[in-house]
């Protein structure tokens, strides 16, 4: 019984059962996929000491690698899915006072979950592009029914860019199959010589996808129309889940399939240049964007660029450092975006206005909510005591240490940290400033809770980085390392579970 | 037992507490705030003499470290003292009128404050620093939308130096692979010769981070928005003790830098980089006072007047002797005192009045004496007059000149603390000499505690005067534990190269001419009373002139001509505007980058060239 398959297996039940329960009861869906993503995150606890002590593969079907489909299961991974299990279920709960989403919502956003779990636990390539695919869909669908008048035009560029950049991954994939034969990226990841130019070309196409999902430049011209268009919860899902899952992805791809060791040769170093002069770029643009930017949502979507932007800074210097640093990265933006963005649906639920600017004086009638939100603006612009002050000074102490091209990272690291640090105190100080707003002040039970817990999730390793001390060790030695790890163990099987 | 981490988490835990349970019983955050900066100055008292003291707390990625150095004590002693002379201050301030929200993090500031001065690594004191850094813009901005356009000033400022921070300590790092502050400057000053271009860029930075908060060069601008808009007994501590952090860092960076294996070019003995800071510092100094002179402000005035005092600090460190840092830190913390009473009694004037526009005022000496007494021994001080305190740190700081022949930099430093009799003594006589408003002919004197607080401030003013040796003593004990070197100074006496000053028989001189003057006035004729309103008529009568009793004080454009004078040069060369158009460019660069680069309708097409060029990438590789 002990198989991790069910970490996908529990939404996917929850995917089926939906359409049925919901004739019966129409809070079924919220119930069921509630239900399924606790599951998950019971079960990933649950497995979760026996993978930090060592990781372990998942042959699906007793089809052994490469012709099968293996998921992998490492500290790295399974960390991760349990984060996106809990963002989606906190989410969730903070979207509970909320009634009148209908089961398919439900099916969806359950769909879209899973697909971002099983793209961080696969271990082959056709895999992740039909999770890829899933997702997509799911979003799209998704980013339309946040029923606003601009959902449909956000969803449908969305759509549309979204839809381009799988096909370059298809076309990646094919160009990959055609030279070697599998698919697998352990049996990929030790491969014999492909030729230079092809292996970047590949590799480019492959992560085309993933770069839009993560925002970076220049696939980023989506974030505004999708993030104006999608409910607060589902934008809150965009900067949590999906881009911590493009993250992951990015990470597996550079660092494992793409390792110097492999086949691709030096091709993943290029790529790594690459995301460092993009992530560079895209923290300028993003923070650049979010500086003036008056819409909330919007806001905080450029905001989400940038810290992407970050993050792909950081997996493209690869030291141990850096990828401590993204990490931490990671974890913060996921815990600090849903708090934002709560916060953010919380105030224009009840102040009826779309622009932050136009919230004046909210935080006198809801302190906790905007203090929050400074807490969780603070985290991400790097604020000791939060983690992602740990996070930043990693990716920084790496990029310093490294010169040369870094130097440019962390110069557009350090330049987006002044507009991010500008913008977020003034919207936290715009709530608490004093106005002649007058709201009634309603109580909502089921913002409070998840908001504080967030907010301990942001400050905990801020204050005492070693409580994921050996979850970031243990993922930061499988990322470097993925021939005696990762492809060790599947290929060997000697890790099945 | 941990004595520091105990007093900056004291400090952070009464301010969360204070923040999170108190909203609603402001009094109470107030006495909270007192009783953590009595504390603050009982772990003073207790930390003095245990320089061995280290405290250190693996993180699981960086070991943060606090020392208790003499260097840094001497400063935290310092500034918990006039902390507490203040939070005495706001007790009272902060009545039901006046009481705003900005105790819990004023208290939570104060541990940054003590952090700072003991961090031992960077880590440390980026931690403290940037904590200082948000915990201030808050309580600068404190909810009100024209403090809060000066607070994000202050705060973008506060962004562009933690940022340089960070970048001069992680340069620094990899070059000596040492977090701690003084190893990493000591290492760094091994290479010397070697990487002469990294370590400017080390230095370059620090200079932002420092000079941004200690509003040196060309961030003068800041005090005048922030100091004028921030609560008025904040105030008294912004210009008193949090203009200095940037001092502090200074002193224990670039300065000792410099003295170490430094074998570059040198400009009369002094490092070139040096020398330029000394002018960066003078003109600092004599740009403050010309800005002093031109405002109405009462606040904004004395915010261009610690400008320029910050001017004489730096031009006294870029000395780059022993002497020279003596008289930087002993004017520091006379700047420190004699400041914050200034700045008090100016709150004791608005607390009473509600008037910020010094022509709106007028004979409030005559309503509120204890005020008036604060601001007049304050301006003595600042004026650098002798019986007061401010006399002999600047007395040192022309010494420190002198002594290494700067006669050119000594020229605008006379400059400035000749025309800061001008600002000083406009701000006088506009406030509380001259014409009483009716408005204000029944207002009260200052509350009791408000006194206590500003004879207490006073009081030291007078006596660190007559003898300079109370704040001479540990400066040259922390100095020589900083240096290795120390100077000679007595307890009355200061020493300089061209000159010995006994204080104490100066200030005798001068209380003997005062009580020859006050016996000459008690034997003399009974004299008549003058109401102000008969002296200056000149024998016409005020309504031919259609004037009222109103417009007698004259204070409005109070030096125009020279205000002429000067305008156009400042106006020409004004990093102010030259800031403020950045901004403005930034901003709408910003808002095109929205606009455009966000621009939904191209996505497909980006996206498809993107896909295009990687593919042509691919190929014609």
């Amino acid at each position: 019984m002990n198989n991790a398959l069910l970490l996908l297996a529990f939404p996917l039940t929850a995917v089926f059962l939906i359409p049925v329960g919901t004739v019966f009861y129409k809070g079924f869906g919220r119930f069921l996929s509630m239900l399924s993503y606790l599951a998950g995150i019971v079960y990933g606890i649950y497995l979760f000491p026996s993978i930090l002590a060592g990781s372990k593969t998942v042959i699906v079907g007793n089809w052994a690698p490469p012709f099968g489909i293996n998921l992998f299961i490492s500290p790295f991974s399974l960390g991760l899915v349990i984060l996106i299990f809990s963002a989606a279920f906190i989410i969730m709960v903070t979207d509970l006072q909320n009634k009148g989403k209908s089961g398919q919502y439900y099916l969806l956003y359950t769909l879209f979950v899973m697909a971002s779990a099983g793209m961080v636990l696969t271990g082959d390539i056709f895999n992740l592009f039909v999770f890829l695919e899933i997702g997509g869909i799911a979003s799209f669908a998704l980013i339309a029914a946040g029923a606003s008048p601009m959902g449909s035009a956000g969803s449908l560029r969305y759509l549309i860019q979204a839809q381009i950049t799988s096909l370059s991954m298809l076309a990646g994939i094919i160009l990959i199959y055609s030279a070697s034969g599998v698919l697998n990226i352990a049996v990929l990841a030790q491969f014999k010589t492909f030729n230079p130019a092809f292996a970047f070309l590949a590799l480019a196409l492959l992560l085309f996808p993933f770069m839009l999902e993560s925002k970076l430049f220049p696939l980023h011209t989506w974030v505004g129309g999708a993030y104006l268009g999608a409910d607060h919860p589902f934008a809150a899902s965009m900067s949590g889940i999906a881009a911590t899952a493009a993250g992951a992805v990015m990470l597996r791809i550079v660092l494992t399939l793409a390792n110097p060791q492999s086949g691709f040769g030096t091709a993943g170093k290029s790529i790594q240049t690459m995301l460092i002069i993009l992530g560079g770029i895209t923290v300028l643009i993003g923070e650049g964007a979010a500086f003036t930017e008056k819409n909330f949502k919007k806001t905080l979507g450029y905001s989400s660029a940038g810290q992407m932007g970050i993050i792909a800074v950081g997996i493209g210097l690869a030291t141990k450092d850096a990828l401590a640093g993204v990490l931490f990265l990671i974890l913060n933006h996921t815990a600090a975006k849903i708090l934002l963005f709560s916060v953010a649906g919380l105030f224009s639920k009840v102040s009826g206005k779309e622009k932050w600017a136009d919230m004046k004086g909210i935080g006198r009638i809801y302190p906790l909510p905007a203090a929050l939100f400074a807490a969780g603006a603070m985290a991400l612009f790097g604020i000791p005591m939060f983690s992602g002050f740990w996070g930043k000074l990693y990716v920084l102490k790496s990029a310093f240490a490294l010169g040369g091209l870094a130097y440019a990272g962390a110069g557009a690291i350090l330049l987006g940290t002044i507009f991010e640090g500008i913008y977020f105190m003034k919207i936290s100080h715009t709530f608490f400033e004093k106005s002649d707003i007058s709201l009634e002040r309603k109580h909502y039970p089921f913002f409070g809770i998840p908001a504080l817990f967030l907010a301990a999730v942001l400050l905990a390793p801020g204050l005492f980085p070693s409580i994921l001390g050996p979850w970031v060790q243990a993922s930061v030695k499988e990322l470097l390392n993925p021939i005696s790890g990762y492809v060790h163990i599947i290929l060997t099987s000697g890790g099945a579970m | 037992m941990n004595l520091i981490s105990t007093g900056i988490l004291t400090c952070f835990t009464a301010g969360l507490f204070s923040l999170i349970f108190l909203q609603r019983v402001k009094k109470l955050q107030w006495i909270i705030f007192f009783i953590t900066a009595l504390f603050m100055a009982a772990v003073a008292y207790r930390l003095y003499g245990s320089w061995q003291l280290t405290e250190s707390y693996q993180t699981g990625i960086f070991l943060l470290t606090f020392h208790n150095g003499y260097f840094g004590w001497i400063f935290f002693g310092m500034t918990s003292i006039v902390t507490l002379l203040i939070a005495l201050f706001s007790l009272s301030y902060n009545d039901k009128k006046h009481a705003t929200a900005i105790a819990p993090l004023w208290t939570m500031l104060l541990g940054a404050n003590a952090g700072i001065f003991f961090a031992a690594d960077w880590i440390t004191f980026i931690i403290a620093w940037e904590i200082m850094g948000w915990t201030s813009f808050f309580i600068i901005a404190h909810g009100k939308p024209k403090s809060f356009k000066a607070g994000i000033y202050y705060y973008s400022l506060s962004m562009i130096g933690a940022v340089t921070l960070l970048a001069a300590v992680f340069i620094l790092y990899t070059a000596t692979g040492t977090m701690n502050i003084s190893d990493s400057i000591k290492a760094l000053s091994g290479l010397w010769g070697n990487r002469d271009g990294m370590i400017y860029t080390v230095v370059t930075l620090f200079a932002v981070t420092f000079f941004a908060k200690a509003a040196i060069g060309p961030f003068y601008m800041w005090p005048a928005k922030a100091h004028a808009e921030a609560p008025d007994d904040f105030s008294s501590f912004l210009s008193g003790i949090m203009i200095k952090y940037g001092i502090f860092g200074l002193l224990i960076t670039i300065v000792p830098l410099f003295r170490m294996n430094y074998s570059g070019p040198v400009v009369w003995n002094i490092p070139l980089a040096l020398y330029l800071m000394g002018w960066i510092g003078a003109l600092t100094a004599v740009s403050g006072t010309l800005l002093a002179v031109r405002e109405n402000d009462m606040k904004r005035l004395m915010a261009f007047s610690t400008v320029s005092n910050i001017g004489f600090i730096t031009l006294a460190l870029s000395v780059n002797t022993v002497f020279g840092i003596v008289a930087a830190v002993y004017h520091t913390f006379n700047h420190m005192v004699f400041k914050g009473t200034i700045f008090l009694s100016m709150a004791s004037v608005k607390f009473r009045t509600g008037e910020r526009d010094m022509h709106k005022l007028g004979g409030i000496g005559y309503r509120m004496p204890i005020a008036f007494f604060a601001f007049l021994i304050g301006i003595i001080s600042a004026a650098g007059i002798p019986p007061m305190a401010g006399f002999s740190s600047k007395w040192m700081i022309f010494q420190s000149l002198f002594g290494e022949k700067l006669l050119f930099l000594a020229i605008p430093a006379f400059l400035a603390s000749t025309g800061a009799f001008l600002y000083l003594y406009r701000g006088l006589h506009s406030i509380y000499l001259g014409q009483l408003s009716p408005r204000f002919s029944s207002i009260k004197p200052a509350p009791p505690l408000q006194s206590i607080t500003m004879i207490l401030m006073m009081l030291s003013i007078f006596v660190v005067g007559a003898f300079p040796g109370i704040f001479l003593t540990p400066i040259r004990g922390a100095i020589a534990a900083f240096t290795g070197e120390t100077i000679s100074a007595g307890f009355t006496t200061i020493s300089g190269v061209t000159a010995n000053v006994n204080l104490f028989m100066v200030s005798l001189t001068f209380i003997g001419s005062f009580l020859l003057v006050l016996f000459l006035y008690v034997v003399g004729k009974k004299r008549r009373h003058v109401e102000p309103l008969d002296s200056y008529m000149s024998g016409e009568y005020p309504e031919d002139w259609n004037m009222i009793p109103e417009q007698y004080h004259y204070a409005f454009r109070f030096y125009e001509p020279f205000e002429k004078m000067i305008n156009p040069t400042l106006e020409r060369y004004s990093f102010e505007n030259w800031f403020e158009n950045f901004i403005y460019n930034t901003k709408r660069f910003s808002t095109s980058l929205g606009r455009w680069l966000y621009r939904q309708q191209l996505g497909a097409f980006i996206v498809i060239t993107a896909l295009t060029l990687i593919i042509l990438t691919g190929v014609v590789w």
